[in-house]
């Protein structure tokens, strides 16, 4: 690990300031044994560096502290003028541009690919990532090839700090100066199918149960609700399937060279076949478990299965956060003895 | 779940079948449904197939009512089961329907809570003691029925009665009969009692343990529940045990060539096998053996055990012996006949454990270990009383009855033993009665036509009951049910009640391939259906085939080793077709009311243990 670039096999709960949450989840899956694909952190030194060095930070700070949050036209074009004047004036220094190569290499000679397929994703930091519902604010950058790429998306995604709806965000919650970010790099999966684990029942909050929703593809359409997931349902015993409902997944997004990802119909032979295999869906839930036991917390886990791997080195978690809604609510302690619950029990009965 | 569920066909509405008129008489008067005709049409009852799945004979309505009874005393005032009164009963074209009832006064309701916390509380902390206690009275209840002398006195007894001085006070021969019967009649009752003096708090117990875990984990499946408290051993289990012991002796004893030289034994050829035996000093030590376990342990019957048409593994050794030989052959095939309790013990303890491990606060993982403490303690009882009270008590009752049987047929007054079956215990009693009076005269007072007249049209009329099909319930499905043994015993649930209603409706159109019951015990399997509906066609049964029967019984135990899994009418989880299933790891639906008369024979079905689905998979016109 250096000053700007941490490998997420050295991320921990630690670094969570200098990585970000989500960057520092997945450093601690590694850690913990978790099939995550690998990468490395940019952190958010690297990012302070770089407005620092290219005399940016007060220019965008100008420009955002101008716009008036209410109004939608003012926010989107400080988000405009900031992410423009940040791609076009930040410059990597010698230094920096040479230890993300070098991690890059390190990377593509790991998986022995040139030119390795990498996501490029922001993982904010601090205030700026209070709780999931930030999820999705920044950007992600998939399939990015070659180091000149990389580079080049690092700065857009680490651009995405201004985005409109971060600044509308950070504007409600008081914040009054921008805050530093950090970037994942990680070697791209390519999904057949991907989807969202619970190691709960999210519809019942049953903790000795494993909820799974998988799709064709990446996950982006099972998360945006564009096609009727695959559900299982499976206990944390014997790992038996205990519910089953297939659905009928009508488009899927897949990884895209030029794109990134793109929306494809599923061929009707495909549409109703189960996204992920009773071994897949078993392995999974097993995998969820242990993530649950490691973090100690019920566990919001996103996966996928990739294609051109076999079985069960197809299966990799690609992020895990703590589970929010069962977690948080109160649950309420028997007060009751034992007796008088079997008493209650028959005071009330069963309705028919 | 909140919406009225559609009622099933009034009691009243309910016809008599053609050739079936005048089926009333054949019952005591307060069995028969019409004095009470609004309560009864307002009322649910359900069809008790588990204890009566056939037309009843009039003698067995008097089992009938002692549980009944015995039952309803139970929770109405021994433990004053909070908002449950006793259950009643009527017979409907000559099947037997029940109805529990409910306490809906909140006040009364909280007067009955706090005794009944503190009578189960005594219970619950004096279970074992207790359990053991009534069990000792119940074997010596079944010694005493056994030995109930029903004989009328030999020359000896009588100048015995004459000529000793000693005999304090001289008994009137024929009250021997009279006072036996009598004892029978009290014997019969009382056993009863001790049945739901366990089973009422017993299923109370469970459900509150059942309950509790439901509460926390809300996906918990019924099988995951009693798998937590099963794979205690029991009486139940001791027949099933011993034949293996045998099996291993007679292994041992290297007698295999013997005893396969009589593959297929029959009762007819017991006497040679014993023969056979008997030339070396092995087969004495094997049959040593035998005699030490046979009494009580083979008083098994080899049916349901609550019908005067069985019989038990004492009255015919051919049967144990005969799964013996099946079993030694297993053995030299090299199959497993040993019960896979290892694996029942183990699936339980993890089960406990990951349960445990999942409570959010140490005070709900003591009440779950409390809860299942008491609810393992009552399972013993609920496999325990199988064999004891099922099982030996009731073919200890019958054939005392018989034996009355052959001193009424002796004396002239009925032309069979088992007729005495058709006529209820108020008529018996006058039977029994002039059979005395016969013997006291010295001549016939009495020739017996009435009674044959009154037999031989029961007869008709029982044949023509035995072919109507009766609906599962009767009348208005309640908002709740609040007694134990209506839930854990007959397993009716909201779920089991639209079943019923699906399948009156499925019965009828003969369209539906999918029956929906309980998850008895998990697994999935894919087989040859064998529709059993007496235990007299049990031989039937091939290897790997899927039994589907309205209910199971402990002695049926031997062909489960050879079946693929289970599929019966009636029963919940605790049923024992469910328990024996769970205990020997095969896949079993319980409580899918039709599947008798929806599966035929020879059909291909598939049976989802853990979702409580059975698939019909083709209509394999078999037979």
């Amino acid at each position: 690990m250096s000053k700007y670039i941490i490998p997420f096999e050295e991320c921990s709960r630690e670094h969570l300031d200098l990585v970000g949450g989500k960057n520092a989840s997945l450093g601690m899956l590694v850690s913990g044994g978790m099939p995550v694909p690998h990468g490395f952190a940019l952190t958010i030194e690297a990012y302070k560096d770089i407005v620092h060095f290219n005399n940016l930070d007060k220019k965008i700070e100008a420009i955002i502290l101008k716009a008036d949050p209410n109004d939608s036209d003012s926010t989107l074009k400080a988000s405009k003028d900031a992410r423009e004047l940040f791609i076009e004036g930040a410059v990597f220094s010698g230094a920096m541009k040479n230890e993300i190569k070098e991690s890059y290499q390190a990377l593509e000679k790991k998986y022995g690919v040139d030119n390795l397929p990498v996501a490029v994703r922001s993982s904010a930091v601090g205030e700026d990532a209070p709780d999931a519902s930030f999820a999705g604010q920044h950007d992600s950058y998939l399939w990015v090839r070659g180091i000149d790429n990389v580079l080049t998306k690092i700065i857009e995604c680490l651009s995405s700090l201004f985005t409109q709806r971060a600044i509308v965000y950070r504007a409600s919650k008081g914040f009054q100066i921008v805050p530093a970010i950090s970037v994942g790099v990680q070697k791209m999966v390519r999904p057949r199918s991907a989807g969202v684990m619970f190691t709960l029942n999210p519809i019942t909050g049953d903790r000795s149960r494993v909820a799974i929703e998988s799709v064709w593809g990446v996950g982006e359409t099972l998360v945006a609700g564009e096609v009727n997931p695959d559900g299982f349902l499976v206990d944390k015993i014997f790992f038996s399937i205990k519910e089953r409902k297939l659905g009928t997944k009508l488009i899927e997004r897949v990884v895209d060279e030029v794109e990134g990802t793109k929306k494809l119909e599923v061929e009707e032979g495909r549409q109703n076949q189960p996204s992920l295999s009773d071994e897949e869906v078993i392995y999974l839930a097993k995998l969820g478990q242990k993530i649950e036991q490691y973090y100690k917390k019920p566990q919001d886990i996103e996966f996928a299965v990739e294609k051109e791997a076999a079985f069960p080195e197809s299966i990799f978690i690609v992020q895990s956060r703590p589970e929010t809604v069962w977690s948080r609510k109160k649950k309420a302690e028997t007060k009751l003895s034992a007796m008088e619950y079997i008493a209650k029990d028959l005071k009330e009965g069963l309705k028919l | 779940m909140a919406e009225k569920k559609a009622s099933f066909p009034k009691m009243s509405e309910i016809k008599t079948p053609e050739g079936a008129e005048g089926w009333q008489e054949i019952y005591a008067s307060y069995h028969i449904p019409g004095e009470l005709k609004e309560e009864e049409d307002n009322s649910f009852w359900f069809l008790d197939s588990i204890h009566k799945p056939k037309v009843v004979y009039p003698f067995d309505t008097y089992d009938m009512e002692s549980w009944g009874r015995s039952s309803s005393e139970t929770s109405s005032w021994l433990f004053e089961i909070p908002a449950t009164l006793g259950c009643d009963q009527r017979i409907v074209n000559g099947y037997l329907y029940v109805h529990s009832s409910t306490i809906n006064d909140p006040e009364l309701i909280k007067q009955r809570l706090k005794v009944f916390t503190e009578r189960a509380d005594f219970y619950f902390n004096h279970w074992t003691e207790l359990l053991e206690l009534r069990k000792a009275r119940i074997y010596e209840m079944n010694r005493t029925l056994e030995n109930l002398d029903f004989s009328w006195p030999t020359k000896e007894e009588s100048e015995k009665h004459v000529y000793d001085i000693t005999s304090q006070i001289k008994i009137p021969p024929g009250l021997r009969i009279i006072s036996n019967y009598n004892k029978l009649i009290d014997l019969i009752y009382e056993a009863w009692a001790y049945h739901f003096e366990f089973c009422n708090p017993g299923y109370a117990a469970y459900l509150g343990f059942y309950d509790f875990c439901k509460q926390h984990f809300p996906d918990i499946s019924d099988i995951e529940l009693s798998g937590m408290v099963s794979g205690v051993t029991v009486e139940m289990y001791k027949p099933q045990e011993y034949l293996i012991e045998l099996t291993e002796l007679a292994a041992k004893l290297n007698l295999q060539d013997t005893f396969l030289k009589f593959k297929g034994l029959s009762s007819e050829k017991l006497e040679e096998f014993f023969k056979v035996l008997k030339e070396t000093e092995e087969g004495k030590s094997w049959i040593k053996r035998l005699d030490e376990i046979k009494d009580p342990w083979f008083n098994v019957s080899t049916g349901r055990g609550y019908t005067w048409t069985e019989y038990t593994w004492l009255d015919d050794l051919s049967i144990p012996i005969g799964v013996i030989i099946e079993y030694l052959e297993r053995t030299e095939q090299g199959k497993s006949i040993v019960r896979p309790l290892a694996e029942v013990e183990e699936r339980r303890d993890k089960l406990v454990t990951v349960y445990r491990s999942l409570f959010n606060s140490d005070q709900d993982r003591d009440i779950f270990d409390k809860l299942r403490e008491v609810a393992v303690a009552a399972y013993q009882f609920v496999e325990g009383h199988q064999f004891y009270l099922d099982n030996w008590f009731h073919q200890a009752m019958y054939h005392a009855v018989k034996r009355l049987g052959k001193t009424i047929r002796d004396s002239g007054l009925i032309d069979d033993v088992n007729d005495i079956f058709y006529l209820h215990r108020f008529e018996l009693s006058s039977l029994v009665y002039e059979t005395m009076v016969n013997y006291a005269v010295g001549f016939p007072v009495s020739n017996g036509d009435r009674w044959r007249a009154k037999i031989e049209k029961r007869k008709k009329i029982m044949a023509v009951l035995e072919k109507w099909q009766p609906p599962p319930a009767l009348g208005p499905v309640p908002e709740k049910v609040t007694d134990p043994n209506t839930r854990m015993l007959w397993g009716v649930t909201s779920e089991t009640i639209d079943r019923w209603q699906e399948q009156m409706g499925a019965a009828g159109t003969g369209e539906s391939n999918i029956i929906k019951g309980v998850g008895g015990s998990p697994g999935t399997v894919v087989g040859r259906a064998r529709v059993i509906t007496d235990v007299s066609q049990i031989g039937e049964l091939q290897e790997g085939e899927i039994l589907v029967a309205p209910s199971t019984e402990p002695s049926w135990s031997y062909a489960f080793v050879k079946i693929a899994g289970t599929v019966t009418d009636i029963g919940g989880v605790m049923s024992h077709a469910a328990i024996v299933c769970r205990e020997y790891g095969l896949p079993a639906v319980t409580g899918v009311g039709f599947g008798t008369r929806v599966i035929k024979s020879g059909q291909m079905i598939e049976v989802r243990g853990d979702e409580g689905i059975v698939r019909i998979l083709d209509k394999g016109d078999k037979e």
